[in-house]
């Protein structure tokens, strides 16, 4: 992994109240997100707070579709990333 | 002469504070789109005829949506310069509204859709609706929350090592 990834205690507590199915998939993007921000990130837009990066996939499940936002930042020195939270919305499929 | 009555009305537009908000037109569309997929599923059409409804609703519902994010995008592009506190909320409060109506007619016709597909009846368009829906900003989530995301302490951090291992020790326990 390029960049250690850590998470805000909110974020953490958000991330350990998913589902199984869906912490899984979070965590591999994640992992992606960890070796390649910048290609996986982009500039957050209103009304998200501006600064940092937000992270945007779907994924789809058997019975619904999952749309995830990733909202993060880089740390101290640049070798660093820090999540702040997510956003998550699920549709039946 | 025109082009001086156009030139003083766009100065005295480019003199208005920022207020633009969702217009009328789109959020009385948005309406009446809403009431129509309720009327629509109350009036219990079945098969290839709600099927027929369901697209074209789908159809209008993703348009409408372009047009309601063209004016968040415009209202966001005159607000761009300015902090995001300063940001005047009640225009701000007025989009959240449009889109929750937005997303709530979306919703009533996904869910149709899923019914139908039940019976094998595929509806045209509905999947462009869902991911629509599914990124649709401001919902079950108001813009005073939306603007204080991201802000949380760094004091505390947690390793993603650690989240992980949280995780494990989850599906182990489900496993037990």
């Amino acid at each position: 992994m390029g960049y250690a990834v850590a998470l805000t205690r909110k974020a953490a507590e958000e991330f350990a109240a998913f589902p199984f199915d869906l912490a899984g998939v979070v965590d591999a993007h994640l992992g992606m997100l960890g070796d390649h921000p910048l290609r996986h990130g982009r500039k957050p837009y209103f009304p998200f707070r501006p600064g940092g990066l937000m992270s945007e996939f779907r994924h789809e499940f058997e019975d619904r579709t999952c749309y995830v936002r990733v909202f993060l930042h880089f740390g101290a020195g640049e070798s660093s990333l820090v999540l702040t939270g997510f956003v998550v919305q699920a549709m039946g499929r | 002469m025109q082009g001086l009555i156009e030139d003083r009305r766009l100065e005295k537009m480019s003199a208005l504070p920022i207020q633009f908000g969702p217009s009328e037109t789109v959020g009385s569309t948005i309406e009446w789109l809403g009431r129509l997929s309720e009327r629509m599923i109350r009036a219990a059409l079945g098969g290839e005829k709600l099927a027929y409804e369901m697209r074209d609703l789908a159809a209008s519902l993703s348009h409408l949506y372009g047009l309601l994010a063209a004016e968040h995008d415009a209202w966001l592009g005159r607000i761009s310069s300015e902090p995001v506190e300063s940001v005047t909320l009640a225009v701000g409060k007025q989009f959240e509204e449009q889109f929750n109506k937005w997303h709530a007619a979306a919703v009533s016709v996904i869910e149709s859709s899923r019914r139908l597909a039940g019976e094998g009846i595929e509806v045209e368009g509905v999947d462009r609706l869902r991911d629509l829906a599914g990124f649709c900003p401001y919902v079950g989530i108001s813009i005073e929350e939306l603007m204080r995301r991201g802000k949380g302490s760094e004091k505390d951090l947690v390793s993603l090592r650690k989240v992980r291992d949280g995780l494990r020790r989850r599906v182990d326990a489900q496993g037990r």
